[in-house]
């Protein structure tokens, strides 16, 4: 049977003074980057999905990457000033297992909220 | 109760598709009802369709095609016999083998449903999951195999000479299969539905 290792976390992540949602995307990406880039250090060619819930006053956003050196895709738009955002990390990775995929997240999650606080 | 079993890659865009067929079916007046399966104890992809404004039911942690066969005859009677609805979506974890999970649909034999598997191939990562046909080709292979409908999902992302290729790909594999080029437009929703509806014609 295939296997896929998966973790997930969640942060809150407050803003002040409030950022922009453009500010926010753009820390979302770096972490995102960073985690493929980890993950890259386990399987060149990883293939799986790493995605991030962005809960903003109830506006959800939605991004992700899929395989090594992807792109960021969004779904949906940030409120324009985001002062607090529930954000719900969660990887399942091929052929990796959960306690690879759990490290990879914790690894880069202090760098988001540094970014954040 | 119509079922649709959405299977495909981790990431190949099944949540996505939920959301717009659960739209469309809404807008149509269809009451429908959405299954989750997802490995590990906090999901994404439950909680953001409920954001939506949908009703979810998760089977979380485990995978329904071979850890725990019970749990979709019983989950799905549940629904059934709770909400009634029409429309039954069903998302499968991105491990599902397409091939068990329609031994587990047959085994369970749930009286009154009419179930559908549906592909969800992602253009983008084709060619490489393609390629590997030791490891993830051989389940992609699979999915062609055993769908009465493939979605092509992401060909905004690729050339139209690579999505022609693909495309061929797959018809070498099963010539009879629709396919249907998909993007995350308005009317995707609608474009499932409209392939559904000619697939069950057939």
């Amino acid at each position: 049977m295939l296997k896929a290792g998966s973790a997930a976390r969640r942060v809150s992540l407050h803003f002040d003074p409030p950022q922009t949602s453009e500010e926010v995307a753009g820390m979302i990406e770096e972490y995102l980057q960073a985690v493929d880039r980890q993950l890259q250090s386990m399987d060149a060619s990883w293939v799986g999905h790493c995605k991030l819930l962005i809960d903003v006053a109830g506006a959800v956003v939605y991004g992700s990457i899929t395989m090594a050196g992807d792109d960021v895709r969004w779904t949906g738009a940030m409120l324009p000033m985001v002062p607090h955002a529930e954000v719900t990390v969660y990887a399942a990775i091929y052929n990796l297992s959960d306690e690879q995929v759990a490290g990879v997240l914790d690894k880069h999650l202090p760098q988001l909220m540094q970014a954040a606080v | 109760m119509r079922c649709i079993a959405f299977t495909g890659f981790l990431g190949s865009g099944k949540t996505s598709v939920i959301l717009a067929t659960a739209r469309a079916l809404g807008a149509r007046g269809q009451r429908v009802a959405i299954i989750e399966n997802e490995r590990g104890a906090i999901g994404v992809d439950g909680p953001y369709l409920e954001a939506q404004g949908l009703g979810v039911r998760e089977i979380s942690d485990t995978c329904i095609c071979c850890d725990l066969q019970s749990s979709l005859g019983h989950t799905v009677r549940l629904i059934d016999s709770l909400y009634h609805p029409e429309w039954l979506l069903l998302e499968p974890s991105g491990v599902a083998h397409p091939d068990e999970l329609a031994n587990t649909i047959e085994d369970d034999a749930m009286p009154g449903t009419e179930w559908r598997l549906v592909a969800l191939l992602d253009a983008i990562r084709f060619g490489r999951l393609w390629a590997d046909q030791a490891g993830l080709g051989y389940l992609l292979r699979w999915q062609i195999e055993r769908a009465e409908l493939v979605l092509l999902t992401k060909t905004d992302a690729v050339a139209a000479e690579q999505q022609a290729l693909i495309e061929a790909t797959i018809s070498g594999v099963r010539p009879e299969v629709k396919i249907v080029p998909l993007t995350r437009s308005p009317e995707a929703g609608e474009l499932v539905l409209a392939a559904l509806e000619e697939v069950a014609a057939c």
